[in-house]
């Protein structure tokens, strides 16, 4: 029988090592099948009989990164763990781990380099230097010794993962940053601990221990921030289980007990209380209530629920006592499902090559190249010692690396997200705006994005001899004391009509259905078909003007006096002002909307028409809406999904750029790319503007990282560069970039 | 379908009127047409059996039969 095994593998940071961990996986005798994702750092495979786990880990190994092996406890086959498998076991965190690792690093490489810098830059002023305690050869040697543990310790990781590139034949930025930092130590311990070798004199040696340092510690600097925003996506699942409560009640031979949630069993009897979350999934064998499924679905409404229907866990349980029988415990819940999702969709992105990293390709070998030449044009050409001409070969590759280069992508980052902050949009990180300049198509979740997600009364319609006026009248008393949703909106219209409110002599809840109110000795009911029925209160016969707002996808309120049906009020959910605006927007910048939504084609087409949305598509259950933004992708579009809700996760997560309102929840919120505060669709287009600006940052922020070491190689190259140069590219370069990064909060609104 | 007024003994306001609709309404195959204070009109099959689980429920709810019409 075939074992699949997700295990954790350290090391990757790019598609290419994603291939390469795949390709190492497959050569293994006995695995059938691998895939890597790179978002959660793991590799699933498949296994044969006869795979042996150690050879694994060696292969991986080989190529450069390390693999986990489990424990041998949870090394079960699928089947075996299907059933037992608990919420918490579906996902993990990699990322959190990273971030510590990277913040201890930087605090390290910081507080070296900081007196590096002091020491370097200081004695370069003279009448600082007239007055230094030091002689030249003993603040060399301190630099010396402040440096090499920056490059030991936290710049370790840029020398093993250019190491594993160069046995890769490719660069990237690791590269980059190993060859020069490298070089500037080497030339620079040469220089300190052996000067003769260098045909130096000792006391007048240049070195170039701050180029180094400095280099390392703000690459590490860029890389923290990012590894800060990535963790957040794990935060999403973290949340998303946690919407799990961490014991629940069941009935077990006639006794009430109180367990652990993981502990509960398919067919375990649950007793859920009024304002409790649903443990797990299951049907309703006893008792009536609604549910508040807002935070699964997106939709604000609490829904009536009664005995024979389904419940989700995580949702929660609102006026009535709930007895269900649990139908699907742990990873097979809907939560499970959708926490599985999540975590699939991350991983199966696409992973955007970063522009760093394209360019160092291109750029390391060009340098190295470059400082070849220069050894070759020297020894053969200018017949300069061999020292001499390895000292230019050296002075190319320190000048080369640019040290703004880890400050290119977060300056423009967090500028942008700065000037976004202050018009209510969250931007996550550095890939998803590389993603967001080629979307062409935004999808709109209907409930809670286009719409107001509150319930608002829009049709009054009076019954035989009652008037609207009494009918509201009454309508507001019966509602006076209740917190649902629903009368919440018949009191808000209520009192915008003037009506005189008043308090109900008694008032009482009818879970599920509605509510039962006295007034002035009279007994009004407002509630759904179901209460009406349970008066025996009889409907009107067909009625033209029901069924149209029936069609449109409104909740009907019937109002019943003493028994009879004196009305009905219409509730729905309103489109937002701004919504027309926003599309109208977007269409501008030429990127189609489509609506994706849960509702019936009718409901869907009345709320599109009215914004202006041209394509619909309609009834699409919740599970299914990741296939459908794949399918969107699949006919080459570049997908951007607005959304709210948990069910949207999943979409979000498929899509190419994810963006949550902030009115929803906060996993979708973590899951998205974007986050727009306000409820106002205006800050899609406005987003998508803002990406397009920070993009350009970087791009502008890389061209002045590169362009003083850029203009330093032909100095270096016939033997001008100076430390007092490098220092100077080092800094020019950094406040290029900050400065530049600073403009971006010229950014002007469209409208 | 026959229809019966019944003469219902207790019944002192609208919140007595509301227990009765809720006991009637919940009778399969009974159908209310009214129900005021004193007397409930009610349309079902006729038979003895109907009219038994009719008393019984208004019985329930705490009210007398006086007399079916």
């Amino acid at each position: 029988m075939n074992r699949k095994l997700s295990l954790p593998v350290e090391g990757m940071t790019c598609a290419s090592c994603v291939l390469r961990v795949e390709n190492a996986l497959k050569d293994v005798p006995g695995v059938q099948a691998a895939t890597v994702n790179l978002a959660s750092s793991k590799a699933n495979v498949e296994l044969g009989e006869d795979a042996d786990l150690d050879a694994i880990r060696d292969a991986v190994g080989r190529a450069g990164y390390a693999l986990e092996l489990p424990s041998s406890a949870s090394t079960g086959t699928v089947d075996e763990r299907a059933g037992g498998e608990a919420l918490e076991d579906v996902a993990g965190s990699p990322h959190a781990e990273e971030f510590r690792r990277l913040r201890r690093d930087l605090i390290a490489a910081a507080a070296l380099t900081l007196p590096v810098m002091l020491l370097s830059m200081l004695p370069m002023i003279p009448s600082v230097a007239a007055a230094w305690p030091l002689s030249t050869p003993d603040t060399n040697r301190l630099l010396f010794l402040l440096t090499t543990p920056v490059l030991l310790y936290p710049g370790r990781r840029f020398f093993s993962a250019a190491w594993t590139m160069l046995r890769h034949r490719t660069a990237d930025m690791n590269t980059l940053v190993a060859v020069g930092t490298g070089a500037a130590w080497l030339y620079s311990t040469a220089a300190v601990l052996f000067p003769h070798w260098l045909g130096l004199q000792e006391g007048h040696t240049e070195v170039y221990f701050d180029t180094s340092a400095t280099i390392i510690t703000l690459i590490l600097l860029g890389r923290m921030l990012e590894a800060r925003a990535k963790n957040r996506a794990t935060d999403a699942i973290r949340k998303l289980v946690g919407l799990q409560p961490r014991t629940a009640r069941v009935r077990r031979d006639g006794e009430e007990l109180e367990i652990p949630t993981r502990d509960v069993r398919e067919g375990d009897v649950v007793l859920i209380r009024p304002g409790e979350r649903v443990p797990v999934d299951g049907t309703i064998t006893g008792g009536s209530s609604s549910v508040d499924e807002s935070m699964i679905s997106g939709e604000p409404l609490p829904v009536a629920k009664g005995e024979g229907d389904a419940l989700v866990g995580g949702t929660v349980n609102q006026e009535g006592s709930l007895v269900i029988e649990a139908t699907a415990v742990g990873a097979d819940t809907v939560l499970g499902h959708i926490v599985r999702m999540v975590d699939e969709a991350q991983g199966s992105k696409a992973p955007v090559q970063r522009l760093v990293d394209k360019i160092a390709a291109v750029f390391v070998p060009a340098v190295v190249a470059l400082a070849i030449l220069t050894f070759l044009i020297w020894y053969f050409g200018g017949q300069a010692s061999f020292t001499a001409s390895m000292l230019h070969f050296i002075a190319v590759l320190i000048i080369a690396c640019p040290c703004a280069l880890g400050l290119a992508t977060p300056a423009a980052i967090m500028v942008g997200v700065g000037v976004g902050a202050d018009r209510g949009i969250l931007i996550k990180d550095a890939e998803s705006l590389e993603r967001a300049r080629s979307v062409d198509a935004v999808i709109l979740d209907k409930t809670g994005t286009v719409t107001e997600g509150r319930p608002t009364v829009t049709d009054v319609l009076p019954l035989g001899d009652c008037t609207r006026e009494r009918l509201l009248e009454l309508a507001a008393a019966a509602e006076y004391p209740s917190e649902h949703p629903l009368g919440e909106a018949v009191l808000r219209f209520a009192r915008g009509e003037e009506c005189e409110i008043r308090e109900p002599e008694s008032f009482q809840y009818e879970p599920g259905a509605g509510v039962t109110a006295f007034i002035d000795g009279d007994a009004v009911q407002v509630g759904n078909e179901a209460l009406m029925a349970s008066y025996a209160v009889k409907l009107t016969e067909e009625d033209e003007r029901v069924s149209k707002m029936v069609r449109r996808g409104s909740t009907l309120l019937y109002v019943a006096l003493n028994g009879r049906l004196i009305g009905l009020l219409a509730v729905s959910d309103t489109v937002r002002e701004t919504s027309v605006r926003a599309i109208e927007e977007l269409h501008r910048q030429g990127i189609d909307v489509i609506m994706l939504t849960g509702d019936t084609e009718d409901a869907a087409r009345e709320i599109a028409g009215r914004v202006g949305i041209d394509r619909v598509i309609a009834g699409v259950r919740p599970d299914q809406k990741a296939a459908e933004v794949r399918r969107l992708q699949e006919e080459g579009r570049r997908v951007a999904m607005v959304g709210d809700g948990i069910n949207d996760a999943p979409a979000l997560a498929q899509a190419d750029v994810s963006i949550a309102m902030g009115s929803g929840t906060d996993i979708a919120m973590e899951t998205a790319d974007i986050t727009l505060m306000k409820s106002d669709l205006r800050g899609v287009p406005e987003a998508m503007r803002l990406s397009g600006a920070t993009l350009r940052k970087i791009r502008q922020n890389l061209f002045w990282a590169f362009i003083y070491n850029v203009i330093g190689i032909p100095l270096a190259a016939v033997g001008m560069l100076s430390p007092m140069f490098a220092a100077a590219a080092m800094a020019f370069s950094s406040v290029s970039v900050v400065s530049n990064s600073l403009l971006l909060r010229r950014f002007r609104s469209a409208a | 379908m026959t229809e019966q007024t019944i003469r219902i003994q207790g019944m002192t306001c609208n919140h007595c009127v509301m227990s009765v609709r809720r006991a009637l309404a919940a009778i399969d195959a009974v159908e209310v047409e009214d129900v005021q204070i004193g007397n409930a009109v009610v349309r079902f099959d006729g038979s003895d059996e109907k009219r038994k689980e009719i008393d019984a429920a208004i019985t329930n709810a705490g009210y007398s039969v006086t007399a079916h019409e």
